[in-house]
């Protein structure tokens, strides 16, 4: 299956939150850090749901995070 | 590996080597004719209470490899995969079955000449192993798809 056209900014912000490991951020969202990487690398879409979480992780917007790259 | 990767492998494992084992020594002799029923009731229920008893075991060492996932209820990734993985094996299964049912009359009508003393119990062991091979070919399937979907990370 293709990868859908959605670009994320999850490691660029990981770094600019003091370097947040992928474990920290799947804690705070309730996933598993495997979960977190296959998002980051843009392997699995997330829920809406989860993609909320994760801007609220940083404390930055849906779109500050996930980008529809086409 | 994650923790519920690592509990898909423990299931093929397991799978492999009992119920390996089990096929290995009872199907030739049932194809044989030779044996008797409590031979392949007693390697049956050995089977299975092995089955739990090393499934358990693992399961826990690999709870105390990942206690925080053990623990936790799976995310939504991994619902995804295991609700992908169930689908599939159960078409599997179901497919198998109704083809075991489809065949219950051939069954029935070769038994004799396997158990001539006991053909009612012959059809009964060889159905219950068609449908058994079904259960595990369906798990083998289901622990096998999750395992794609965890090593693609898709």
């Amino acid at each position: 299956m293709p990868a859908p056209p959605i670009a994320n900014a999850i490691r660029r912000l990981r770094f600019e939150h003091g370097e947040m490991t992928q474990a920290e951020l799947a804690q705070k969202i309730g996933m598993t850090r495997q979960t977190v990487a296959a998002i980051e690398q843009n392997k699995y879409s997330p829920s809406l749901e989860a993609a909320f979480r994760i801007a609220r992780a940083f404390g930055a917007s849906l779109e500050e995070v996930f980008q529809w790259a086409e | 590996m994650s923790y519920r990767e690592k509990i898909a492998w423990i299931s093929i494992v397991t799978i492999l080597t009992i119920w390996g084992y089990y096929c290995v020594r009872a199907l030739p002799a049932l194809a044989a004719g030779t044996g008797d029923v409590g031979d392949f009731v007693g390697l049956f229920i050995g089977c299975t209470i092995l089955s739990v008893v090393v499934q358990v075991a693992l399961t826990v060492v690999a709870a105390l490899m990942h206690p925080d996932d053990a623990e936790a209820r799976a995310d939504e990734r991994e619902a995804m995969y295991d609700l992908r993985s169930s689908r599939i094996a159960y078409l599997i299964l179901s497919t198998l079955v109704a083809t075991a049912a489809l065949a219950s009359p051939v069954v029935v009508a070769a038994s004799p000449t396997l158990f001539p003393a006991d053909p009612l119990a012959s059809a009964v062991l060889v159905m219950g192993n068609l449908i058994l091979l079904s259960l595990i070919a369906a798990e083998l399937v289901r622990a096998a798809v999750q395992i794609g979907h965890y090593r693609r990370g898709a």
